[in-house]
């Protein structure tokens, strides 16, 4: 099992930035051939960090397990929704340009859209939706577990306060059609005949997140999306079900 | 700060491994004013612990990685793996650390990392321990290294002598001999230099330096003497610090000054 912690400072951000990146194992690698690796990002939950994949899920070692020539890259988000903020830091461009640039350059990731994946939990989810939707051309899947797949309904009711929606997203007003809208991305990803990408969406019967899964890939597959919805049996929002899926998603979903 | 810290299991120790890799800031590259990623492979510099450090000491004990990132213009990578104290050598009663270095590490990194693979590209230093195990391997494989620089070495390995039972131990369990057995040996450097003019190959630049108070410093003036004596068979350059002993503050000067002498291209051109 291979595993790196990378620092370097962000431009977006203006800060120092931490990622874990999950590495192919060494006999793997040097028994094979020497292709680029297949890249996927792989997102955490609100509260998280760069640690939450690594110490909360067995994810290193399912990749080590899958004998994958593939790199996981875990960024750390705090609560910050993979958005750029209203008033405030860039997080999407940081986490959907300028991190996959740094990858690029520095590791020998392939950057070819069919082996670039991303996938997240609870509100990396959600990020992973909104990275795949916007940038169809980059990633040829996407995956979300327990995803917060309505954010725009939280913020017209005001849900959450807590979270600070309107820091982040700003009025209902400014949601709607923005790169943060889900569902009007998937339509104009249609309307634009823009490379649709596969989509992977899946939730605890136990979660009360699970309506958020079953509405957003209804409206997947009614635009014509590649997408599969997995309601996992008495699950709630917890790990237990995050390694399950992640597990899953190395062995047989991309 | 660009560093990456890795953990794996090699294959040729057979138990976990770090490595420290410093790598230049994505701002030295103006990656955000590039379209896409940059495609190139980066120059690097394997750079080696003394006795008792790891592969954590030239990061915390020096400024080498402000250096790398605020103070220097050309994109290196610098690769600081961990030996214990193998003296960089296939121990005879132990392990594999000259394997590790020179055929794993190299192979590994750059399956993970855009480093070139390239002798032009490729230096190789160190300071005590790591300036002998610098030398070393860049006289056993002239053909793969464009720079070789060794800091405080212990450069001459037979005069080094014994120091106490315990690091006498270590070392015969490396060597499978006492020290001042080495002599004319594949483990004495002043042999591989012979070996290496006789390859006929060319040469790496050589650099050697101690401070005058360092006590290795007779040893270092040996060396010196003897790689002088070769004249225009090798690029060798000598440089020795007033007073100075055998301390970071020394090194941390020395590693500054080796960025500068390096013969690095600009890879991002």
């Amino acid at each position: 099992m291979s595993l790196a912690s990378f620092y370097f400072y962000s431009d977006v951000l203006h800060s120092s930035q931490k990622v874990s990146i999950a590495l192919p194992e060494p006999k793997t690698m040097l028994e094979e051939d020497k292709s680029e690796m297949e890249v996927l990002y792989l997102l955490h939950g609100a509260q998280g960090s760069e640690h939450s994949w690594v110490s909360a899920s067995n994810v290193e070692r399912y990749l080590y397990e899958s004998e994958r020539n593939m790199a996981i890259v875990i960024p750390t988000m705090k609560t910050n929704y993979y958005t750029d903020h209203k008033i405030g830091d860039k997080y999407y461009t940081y986490v959907a340009k300028e991190l996959p640039k740094i990858i690029e350059t520095y590791f020998n990731v392939t950057f070819k859209r069919d082996k670039t994946y991303v996938a997240g939990l609870s509100m990396g989810g959600f990020g992973a939706m909104k990275v795949v939707l916007n940038n169809p051309e980059k990633f040829c899947f996407g995956a979300t577990f327990s995803g917060a797949l309505n954010i725009g309904e939280r913020i017209r009711t005001g849900a959450r306060p807590e979270r600070r929606y309107d820091m982040i997203f700003g009025s209902y007003d400014d949601f709607v059609g923005s790169e943060s809208d889900l569902y009007y991305l998937l339509k104009k990803n249609v309307e634009e005949n823009k490379p649709l990408p596969k989509l992977y969406i899946s939730c605890g019967t136990a979660d009360g997140l699970l309506q958020d899964s079953i509405d957003f890939y209804n409206e997947a597959k009614k635009l014509g999306y590649d997408c599969k919805l997995h309601k996992e049996k008495m699950l709630g929002h917890g790990w237990r079900f995050w390694d399950l899926e992640v597990e899953k998603l190395l062995r047989t979903l991309i | 700060m660009a560093v990456l810290e890795l953990t794996y299991r090699s294959n040729v120790l057979d138990f976990d491994q770090n490595l420290t890799v410093m790598l230049p800031e994505p701002s030295n590259l103006s990656l955000m004013d590039r379209d896409g990623p940059l495609v190139t492979e980066f120059p690097v510099l394997y750079l080696l612990h003394g006795y008792s450090d790891d592969h954590t000491s030239w990061l915390r004990r020096s400024s080498v990685e402000r250096y790398l990132t605020m103070d220097f213009d050309k994109p290196l990578v610098i690769v600081c793996p961990s030996v214990q104290n193998s003296f960089y050598e296939d121990m005879v009663h132990g392990w594999k650390y000259y394997t590790y270095l020179t055929e794993e590490v190299p192979e590994l990194l750059s399956r993970w990392i855009r480093i070139s693979r390239r002798p032009e590209d490729t230096f190789i230093a160190g300071l005590s321990m790591g300036g002998y195990g610098a030398m070393k391997i860049g006289l056993r494989h002239p053909e793969r290294f464009a720079a070789v620089a060794s800091f405080s070495g212990v450069l001459n390995l037979p005069l080094s002598g014994e120091v106490n039972e315990e690091r006498d131990n270590m070392t015969f369990n490396v060597f499978g001999m006492k020290r001042t057995e080495t002599k004319g040996t594949d483990y004495d450097v002043f042999h591989l230099l012979d070996k290496a003019i006789e390859s006929g190959k060319k040469l790496p630049k050589l650099y050697s330096s101690c401070g005058t108070a360092d006590f290795h410093y007779e040893n270092n003036l040996s060396f010196r003497d003897y790689a002088l004596s070769k004249g225009d068979a090798i690029d060798y350059t000598y440089s020795e610090t007033e007073g100075m002993e055998h301390e970071w503050k020394f090194w941390d000067a020395e590693i500054r000054k080796l960025l500068d002498w390096l013969p690095l291209r600009d890879c991002t051109k």
